[in-house]
């Protein structure tokens, strides 16, 4: 009965251990992060380098529509840089939002911060997830229209 | 005995909320995991049947140029470079599957042991995943000093 009334009253808590693996985890995930960001900032100048190669490597050329063509290649290039850019920004963000509010939970035994956290930890396991379907259904849609079209 | 009882009761703990959020994480964790570990089959099988077609493709026109081009060698490569880049996935779809997985049972059990080790499993994944992308980032980095060098080399 003892046991019972102990468990039910503080069934899951951070004790000594956790508190010990869920800081190394957060120290973790503000590297994860910032290799996020760093990720994510090369992407988008990656995407401004191939544009800017695209255009100079086009502009000697007489024709004007294999010119414009190959800008909107480039435009395109550049859209889809910084969409990717921009994802793995947003992932980092709410990494570092789970790394960060769950380090000042356990320093400052914030009980708020720490379920903060933990929404910024499934904020990014969901974006990803949500994104790996939208791949999955794109591939799908890809699949399906090539094998229409023969 | 009393001061385990007081460190307990004002102590963090998973509240009903943080309950609630850790479930969704667990179930999102176990998606991507279970899908990452079929991506990874899928890059095992794309990296055999690719060396395949690289290979017929240099039987059928290797017919039409003077010397017959020999593939086998780059089919391996191309199936040991899958074979890695699948390896290096499947790792952090593992640990992200632990940490699904023991959050599940200690949520539904309310077992410290599986909490602690479900964080575990979220730690090596960050820990892996973090350097990982450094290695990448430092091997990028060499590439890019050797291009600069080989430019200025070339230029000089």
């Amino acid at each position: 009965m003892e046991q019972n009334q102990n468990t039910s009253l503080f069934s899951l808590s951070i004790d000594q251990s956790t508190s010990s693996v869920l800081k190394s985890a957060s120290q973790w995930g503000k590297i994860f992060a910032v290799c996020g960001f760093i990720v994510g900032i090369l992407c988008v100048i990656l995407g401004v380098i191939m544009q800017n190669t695209m255009n100079a490597a086009t502009s000697g050329f007489d024709n004007s529509e294999f010119r414009a063509g190959a800008g909107i290649a480039g435009t395109t290039a550049l859209v889809m840089y910084i969409l990717i850019g921009l994802i793995y920004f947003l992932s980092s963000v709410f990494v570092l939002n789970f790394a960060n509010k769950t380090s000042r939970a356990l320093k400052t035994n914030d009980q708020n911060s720490l379920v903060a956290g933990i929404a910024g930890l499934r904020n990014f396991l969901a974006l990803w997830a949500i994104l790996l379907i939208i791949a999955l259904l794109l591939i799908l849609f890809g699949i399906l229209t090539t094998g229409m079209m023969m | 005995m009393e001061q385990n009882q007081n460190t307990n009761l004002f102590a963090l703990n998973i509240d009903p909320g943080g309950k609630s959020h850790l479930w969704e994480a667990a179930r999102w964790a176990k998606f991507l995991s279970i899908a990452g570990f079929i991506i990874c089959l899928i890059i095992i099988l794309i990296g055999i049947f690719a060396g395949s077609f690289i290979e017929l493709m240099g039987k059928r026109y290797g017919d039409y140029g003077n010397a017959e081009i020999d593939m086998s060698g780059f089919r391996t490569m191309i199936a040991i470079v899958y074979f890695l880049i699948a390896l290096l996935y499947f790792f952090p779809c593992l640990f992200l599957f632990r940490f699904a997985s023991y959050m599940k049972k200690a949520l539904l059990s309310d077992n410290q042991e599986n909490l602690n080790a479900s964080f575990m499993n979220l730690k090596i994944m960050f820990r892996y995943v973090g350097i990982v992308t450094i290695v990448i980032l430092a091997i990028y980095a060499i590439i890019f000093l050797f291009m600069i060098a080989g430019g200025i080399a070339t230029g000089a």
